[in-house]
């Protein structure tokens, strides 16, 4: 621009033609100030005031999971169709009568697939009579989503698991991510969050037998 | 002392007075400061935060011009955009990239740690006539442009072709001489494998079987099969949802559902530097903005999962001889009630459609 403005200079007694004349709106309206992601202009007949709306805290949301070194997670409160998660059948949110505070997830071991994957996720256990409520949703630390255990790879039918939804894990349970570990070749462990809201929770007997076995779980935020 | 460009016209300035004005257009140039990303375009500085400071949502597109260099000619440096996606997760599973690993196609996690950029390269332009189509006086008639969202006209984007009798319609020439940018349009999308079901009708003999017709369905999965990854984001010029066959379609053994589920997930715009030209490729003189239409990550399911037990035909009994097909279709499009109920049971059982929803 400063190159741009040293052809605009005139002496004394030169006329100012069109050409010099053109550039100079030209580099006027170039240098009209637009507001971008996260700010604010307000145009003033002395100025124009330019406020941002700097994030003071990072977007947390529901569910939120940070690593806590490699020896516990942290979990933000949220809720399955309403029920508070819990972590060791303690509320994310703690229990301020008793002065609880807000339970961490303590990791003896951080359980990660052959790929050096694992998940924060958080496991329903539903009314066994036949109801299909949530009776219980407890965060824990799993390499597979979709086995018993969380440790050993899944028994599931492969039908089930290319249709999509959740597979029902025995006695009635299913587990939903809400973040992936990954282990770096550097050794570092990295976490990536996956839900961010609370979460309502549906189930369907699929099939022509309509069994338990093959009951899909579906979970969607809420 | 401010400039006024009306009382310029009646009045004579000093060079002083000239100087001094360029002088603070000087001092009023804006720089960047801490924590501030300045965008210079010819119509004016677009101020915004920091990268940096701002959460990004899965699925969140930065754009990286890339030179790759052509390895027939040393000295030619060719170069295309390219896409680098904030993680997004579907069932919880990695979503995937194809990138080209070691000169080979490879499916890669955007969670991976070097994760490579989506190429863009089949751009649309969205200034052009959307098609052409004949009068009956032998004229031809332009559709209008696809156009852009109305952010981009602040950018001096030149207007979409309006359409009309083709001598009229393809100019893009607006009255606001500042608008002289061209833009350029892709779409990307998100692609889950699935189960499909094919259906076929027979026709038989009725004096040997009893029967006319019969419908059979079938599961199709070989793209399921051939899939290495569940899900895959991927780039088109324009995207266009996939169809689902309808019930006259199953019925005629014309049917076959899409062997995929496919979700919308933006629309990439390329806006090009001023003056530039309809023939003009992008390039790195072009600016890239993403118009989200997914924020979250995502769970998907199919409506049923396969089968185990092979789906069982459906037989129409017609009384008709010998396969006169218009009268066995005719048939088959007024049936009873309690028939067409057995058929859309028949049908719906048949129907592996998926759906993408938020979590």
């Amino acid at each position: 621009m400063r190159k741009s403005l040293a052809n605009l200079r005139v002496q004394a007694g030169d006329l100012l033609r069109a050409g010099p004349w053109n550039e100079a709106g030209r580099i006027m309206r170039s240098l009209q100030l637009i507001a971008g992601h996260g700010i604010r202009l307000r145009q003033t007949a002395n100025g124009t005031i330019i406020n941002a709306d700097v994030p003071r805290n990072v977007f947390i949301g529901h569910f939120k999971c940070q690593l806590q070194g490699e020896e516990a997670i942290s979990v933000t409160p949220g809720r399955i169709n309403g029920l508070p998660a819990t972590i060791k059948d303690v509320p994310l949110e703690g229990v301020p009568e008793e002065d609880t505070p807000p339970p961490l997830l303590e990791l003896d071991e951080i359980l990660l697939d052959e790929e050096g994957k694992g998940y924060v996720a958080v496991e329903v256990k539903c009314s066994e009579e036949g109801l299909w409520a949530v009776e219980k949703a407890e965060v824990v630390q799993v390499a597979y989503l979709h086995s018993d255990d969380g440790k050993e790879p899944p028994q599931a039918d492969p039908r089930t698991l290319t249709a999509g939804g959740m597979p029902n894990l025995p006695g009635y349970r299913a587990r939903a991510p809400l973040a992936m570990l990954r282990r770096r070749a550097a050794g570092n462990l990295e976490l990536f969050q996956i839900a961010y809201h609370d979460m309502g929770h549906l189930v369907k007997l699929t099939g022509t037998d309509r069994t338990i076995d093959k009951a899909r779980h579906f979970f969607y935020a809420v | 002392m401010p400039f006024d460009p009306i009382d310029y016209l009646t009045r004579k300035y000093s060079a002083s007075v000239w100087k001094e004005w360029l002088s603070s257009l000087s001092r009023n140039f804006p720089r960047r400061g801490k924590d501030t990303r300045l965008t210079y375009t010819d119509e004016g500085v677009v101020v915004s935060l920091s990268d940096d400071l701002l959460w990004r949502h899965p699925w969140s597109l930065k754009f990286m011009y890339v030179y790759r260099q052509d390895r027939n000619k040393s000295a030619d440096l060719k170069g295309h955009w390219e896409a680098y996606i904030w993680p997004g997760f579907v069932n919880g599973e990695d979503a995937h990239v194809v990138a080209m690993v070691d000169e080979k196609e490879t499916n890669v996690p955007l969670t991976a740690e070097t994760a490579p950029g989506l190429e863009l390269s089949s751009w649309r332009n969205p200034l052009t006539p959307g098609g052409i189509s004949a009068t009956e006086d032998g004229g031809l008639v332009l559709a209008p442009g696809e156009g852009y969202p109305k952010f981009f006209e602040k950018l001096g984007v030149k207007p979409a072709a309006k359409g009309g009798p083709a001598d009229q319609a393809s100019s893009t020439f607006s009255e606001d001489p500042f608008r002289t940018r061209e833009i350029r349009a892709l779409d990307t999308f998100l692609e889950t494998p699935r189960p499909a079901v094919v259906s076929e009708v027979e026709l038989l003999s009725p004096s040997i079987d009893g029967q006319s017709i019969r419908i059979q369905s079938r599961i199709e999965n070989s793209f399921l099969v051939s899939s290495a990854v569940r899900h895959t984001y991927k780039a088109t010029s324009k995207y266009t949802p996939l169809r689902q066959p309808t019930h006259l379609e199953r019925m005629m053994g014309t049917a076959a559902e899409p062997q995929a589920d496919q979700i919308k997930m933006a629309t990439i715009w390329a806006v090009s530097p001023p003056d530039a030209g309809p023939e003009d490729e992008v390039d790195a003189s072009w600016t890239l903005y993403a118009q989200y239409d997914v924020f979250w990550n995502l769970n998907h399911a199919s409506k049923q999962e396969v089968p185990t037990v092979p789906f069982d035909p459906l037989e129409l009994r017609t009384g008709l001889v010998f396969g006169i097909a218009d009268q066995i279709f005719a048939q088959l499009l007024t049936p009873t009630n309690d028939a067409f109920a057995f058929i859309d049971a028949y049908f719906g059982s048949g129907d592996f459609s998926g759906q993408h929803w938020n979590i």
